[in-house]
């Protein structure tokens, strides 16, 4: 239960499940097409890489700027 | 475990002001930040009325909000009951502050070493306290003089706690208002103290548990209060 | 028998007496100490002994009546056990004086419990230290103290003399027994520049605490030790006079101070150019920069201009963003560049300086001031904002309302730049920004129980999809055109990775996946984690509870709304869309804002209802607050917008004619009035702490704050304007298909009409 706290379960569970969803039906929804749905999912996880790579950046050159 | 708690006499309290300055020399901490704080209140209406003090440190609750929403966890509890917060860490985000129903944090608005009360200059602060220098279990904890932009408050002077001393405020009350211990261990000070005299704690209700027990009666919702201490500090840019 | 037990008692007392009373004082010799004073001269037969006596004082020199303590040394001599001490006041010729016939007065004397200038002790081993204090006489002069041991006895007595003594000077100032402070330099009145050095002399006889420097009654500086000697700068001061004063406490407590004034006389000094103007130099610079590259491109496009005939009329209509710019197009580029310069340097010096210029101050006492500001209301606001792309996505695609086609792409593009000013108003209001990876190094270990956490979770999930979203279905459109727009072509080609012209069916069906999956996650975000930041906090009266989850869906989904209704009003008049975009989705987006704008009052009178009919008293002053109080001047006219805006809206929704400007009008007051009522959500709570121990607070934001939010603003227009310079808006490839197909726009004049 230690894990399954109020925010594991809001997160995990309510807020990314139609996430979740989203992605299967992106794989399995017709008309299937391999491609696109390969397309769709690598820039998904890349935007979202490339967002966190982002925010680093930024608070590595503030760091510079704040005393 | 220990689980470190205080009892505060009010009926003791003469509004000396000893601890506030007690802790704020113990812990370096800028102008307008009073970890210690003492609340001066009028209770009643005139003729009927009196002047109440209230020293309010941090309850170091056990249930305490703070430390559920902070983004980074800066904000967190020992095993030992103290809430703290790592300087290191902080963002300064300040929903410790905003999520705390006491008041007890305080942000550093400007750098510390240039919001002292006077202008020390190059030699900084002559009464700094080498033992903020220190990282306790790992992360610093202790000290309101480190860096802007992060939040501070009462550490029920962690730094003295591990040299066997009581805190500051602890130690420095003219007429023994606080006792401080363990509130695990029945035979303790505190434990007694809570146990012998009828206490409360304050904003109960609101299920933050919190460690701090004034000892006398309860605050008689029937009365009015109003605060004495209005004047506003000014901390300037 | 009575004569015998008289004799008895006598037999036993004598010898008791006899054996017991040497030990007593008794039967000393001499004068005996503390009887009275012993001037050691005249009857006695001395002779010179070998003994030394040395004699010690802190200061010589001191002030009339100042204590003064004497240490006298003695050491040597080769008689008895009995020696005695003597301070005199001059040792020839003979008689020696009693020090108190010069002035003196004994407070104290080695035997502790008397004032005698003589001391006798009786177990003199060869060194001894005796100490006596006095007070200084009361007037000026030198005045010599001696010391003289006497012992022996019998018929020759010795004694000795510490012949030097001490030679006090008493002079003048400073209350007595305080210390005298003397300034070296600079000596007064004089003219000084640069750094000077102020050099004390401070006399003590107790021994100095410490000593302050002020100048014009401000300490610059404390030390506590030899020497007393400070550098000043002082191209701090202005030129003039200032006063400069040097205090010296002892650790008695008593102080004396020297204060002279000195003649500041500093060249004028160039001053250093300020950080902002720099800043501003650099922003002007960069625009200037872009606006002559863009004329420069315009020159080249006009060469070129013959060379892009493929477009036909409607597809120049469309793509009349991407193919001329004019002068209000120039002028939005100016200004947004300019306010986004002005965020990057007020941003520079809040970083630098502290969030202590901006209005925001700690709750309670002693600042009583609120923690939280107009960045948070920011924040809140674009966040509602960013809704206005999904509800036209699931409008579009769920609801298949397929009128507001035209406009879908301008909605997501509002959402994905709102979505980045909510996430930069968030990391201004960090008092560490540069910290702001450790949420993401320690996110596992916070999701558990922080909604910011939540939030940043959400945030990062919506804004991923919307552009997502955004780019999947441009990818068609990118295709159609990467041949027409030859400028482009490198960058849509880019942008083309994967692209096969049988994509389409599968994109869409991707995109009503994603539609619906943002709508929902819209109620997870404003009516899930936003307001869950601010009702889960106890702590808050006026935030607590569980009317916040709702109430902010409903004020999202109107900000959203109006947002979206005035950016297609200003580019519909701006690019000349009016064929292209129908007048009527105004009249149906503008219903839609109707109904959730009094959704929203009626949420508000919910709130208003429960605080005030019997609750506790901390949301009751809140409350009243608004109603009544510090805040009725702000919250009344607030109501009053966002009821006049919903009269007016639902008045067009069912009136017969229609005129769309009313409806921009209204969403710009509704804008306004939201932005407005955040602020009178997130601060009258701050500034009314529950704890009634409190004082309440105020709040004020500073013009940083405001600069921030504006460059925000700014940033948002600009970063709207280079996408639509770059990339088609409006759908080309759908347009042409209605075209095709008989639906949709006429064909205007022959000629390629003036657009911007």
């Amino acid at each position: 239960m230690g894990f399954l706290s109020i925010g594991v379960v809001l997160v995990f569970g309510i807020i990314l499940a139609p996430v979740i969803i989203l992605i299967l039906a992106s794989i399995f929804g017709k008309p299937r097409n391999l491609r696109v749905t390969a397309i769709f999912l690598g820039l998904f996880g890349g935007l979202i890489l490339i967002g966190l790579a982002a925010v680093w950046l930024l608070t590595t050159l503030l760091s510079f700027v704040m005393p | 475990m220990v689980r470190h708690g205080m009892a505060i006499d009010l009926s003791r309290c003469m509004g000396c002001r000893a601890c506030v300055e007690a802790c704020k020399v113990e812990n370096n901490t800028p102008h307008g930040v009073f970890w210690m704080l003492l609340l001066r209140f009028e209770e009643g209406t005139y003729p009927n009325s009196k002047i109440r003090y209230i020293s309010r440190p941090c309850q170091h609750c056990d249930n305490a909000p703070c430390t559920k929403v902070c983004p980074v966890g800066a904000r967190f509890k020992r095993d030992d009951g103290l809430v703290l917060t790592d300087f290191d860490r902080c963002i300064g985000c300040r929903y410790c502050e905003v999520s705390c129903p006491y008041g007890v944090n305080y942000f550093n608005w400007k750098k510390p070493s240039k919001n002292q009360y006077y202008d020390w200059g190059t030699s900084g602060l002559p009464y700094r306290n080498p033992d903020h220098n220190i990282k306790y279990e790992g992360r610093l904890v202790s000290g309101g003089n480190h860096y802007l932009g992060v939040m501070g408050k009462c550490t029920f002077c962690v730094h003295r706690l591990v040299k066997g001393l009581k805190p500051a405020c602890v130690a420095n009350c003219p007429v023994g208002v606080f006792t401080f211990g363990d509130l695990d261990d029945p035979n303790s000070a505190v434990s007694k103290a809570i146990a012998e005299k009828e206490h409360f704690r304050l904003q109960e209700e609101l299920g933050t548990n919190p460690k701090v027990y004034y000892l006398g009666a309860p605050l008689d919702p029937r009365k009015p209060r109003k605060p004495l201490d209005v004047y506003r500090e000014e901390v300037n840019p | 028998m009575r004569k015998g037990r008289i004799f008895l008692v006598l037999a036993l007392l004598v010898p008791i007496i006899i054996a017991v009373a040497p030990l007593t004082d008794a039967f000393l010799g001499g004068a005996g100490s503390g009887i009275q004073p012993y001037d050691g001269g005249g009857s006695c037969h001395v002779t010179p002994s070998t003994a030394i006596v040395t004699m010690f004082t802190p200061s010589l020199t001191v002030a009339p009546v100042e204590s003064v303590i004497v240490t006298v040394n003695v050491s040597g001599g080769n008689s008895g056990p009995i020696l005695g001490v003597m301070l005199v006041s001059a040792l020839n010729p003979a008689p020696a004086s009693i020090p108190s016939s010069v002035g003196w007065t004994i407070t104290a004397d080695p035997s502790g419990s008397g004032t005698d200038n003589y001391y006798e002790i009786s177990n003199y081993a060869g060194q001894v230290s005796l100490q006596w204090s006095l007070t200084a006489p009361p007037t000026e002069g030198t005045f010599a103290l001696f010391a003289r041991a006497h012992h022996g006895g019998g018929g020759e007595p010795q004694f000795a003399n510490d012949e030097a003594g001490l030679s006090f000077i008493v002079g003048t100032g400073g209350i007595s027994g305080a210390p005298v402070v003397s300034i070296i330099s600079p000596s007064d009145a004089e003219s000084v520049e640069g750094v000077m050095t102020v050099n004390a002399s401070i006399e003590s006889s107790t021994p100095i605490a410490y000593a302050l420097l002020q100048i014009d009654g401000v300490v610059v500086d404390n030390k506590s030790q030899e020497p007393f000697r400070w550098d000043v700068n002082t191209t701090e001061y202005a030129n003039g006079e200032h006063s400069l004063n040097i205090t010296a406490y002892d650790t008695n407590g008593s102080f004396g101070y020297k204060e002279i004034t000195v003649n500041v006389n500093n060249p004028e000094a160039e001053k250093a150019i300020p950080n902002w103007v720099w800043a501003a130099v650099g922003g002007f610079a960069l625009i200037l920069g872009i606006v002559a590259v863009a004329l420069f491109m315009r020159k080249r496009r006009k060469e070129a201009g013959a060379s892009e005939p493929k477009l036909d009329l409607t597809e120049r209509e469309l793509l009349a963003p991407l193919l001329h710019t004019k002068l209000p197009g120039y002028a939005v580029l100016v200004l947004s560049a300019l306010g986004a310069a002005l965020f990057l340097a007020v941003w520079y010096i809040q970083m630098t300086q502290g969030l202590v210029l901006t209005g925001m101050r700690d709750y309670g006492v002693p600042l009583q001031g609120s923690p939280w500001g107009i960045y948070i209301v920011n924040f809140i606001w674009f966040v509602g904002i960013a809704h206005g792309g999904i509800v036209m996505s699931a409008a579009i695609r769920v609801m298949r309302l397929e009128k507001y086609k035209s406009i879908a792409r301008m909605a997501e593009l509002l959402t994905v730049v709102t979505l980045l000013m909510a996430g930069l108003s968030i990391v201004m209001d960090m008092g560490r920004p540069d910290r702001l990876f450790e949420m993401i190094i320690h996110y596992s270990e916070r999701v558990s129980t922080s909604p910011l956490v939540w939030d940043i979770t959400v945030i990062l999930i919506y804004i991923t999809l919307s552009i997502l979203y955004l780019y999947l279905l441009m990818r068609e459109d990118l295709a159609y055109l990467r041949d027409k727009l030859p400028r482009f072509r490198w960058l849509y080609s880019l942008l083309l990775f994967g692209y096969r012209e049988n994509e389409k069916e599968k994109i869409d069906r991707i995109a009503w996946w994603i539609a619906l999956t943002l709508l929902v996650i819209v109620f997870l975000l404003s009516g899930g984690v936003i307001p869950w930041l601010f009702g889960l906090i106890a702590a808050q009266a006026g935030w607590f509870g569980a009317i916040q989850g709702p109430m902010y869906l409903a004020a999202a989904l109107s900000s959203a709304l109006a947002a979206v209704i005035v950016m297609v009003a200003v580019m519909r008049r701006a690019f000349r869309w009016e064929k292209h975009i129908d007048v009527d989705i105004f009249r149906g987006m503008g219903t839609a804002l109707s109904v959730l704008v009094i959704i929203y009052l009626w949420f508000t009178l919910h709130e208003q209802l429960t605080y005030q009919y019997a609750a506790p008293t901390s949301e009751h002053d809140i409350s009243n607050a608004l109603l009544f109080g510090q805040y009725a001047l702000f919250f009344w006219p607030v109501i009053a917008m966002l009821l006049g805006s919903f009269a007016y809206l639902a008045a067009s929704a069912i009136a017969r004619k229609f005129n769309p400007t009313g409806t921009v009008i209204a969403s710009v007051v509704l804008l306004l009035a939201f932005w407005l009522k955040r602020f009178l959500i997130v601060i009258p709570s701050l500034t009314h702490p529950r704890l009634g121990l409190y004082p309440s607070g105020v709040y004020f934001p500073t013009w940083i704050e405001y600069s921030l939010v504006v460059g925000t603003i700014a940033i948002a227009l600009l970063l709207i304007f280079l996408f639509v310079k770059v990339f088609p808006i409006m759908e080309v490839k759908g347009a042409r298909r209605l075209t095709e197909e008989g639906v949709g726009t006429k064909e205007a004049q022959p000629s390629p009409p003036e657009v911007e």
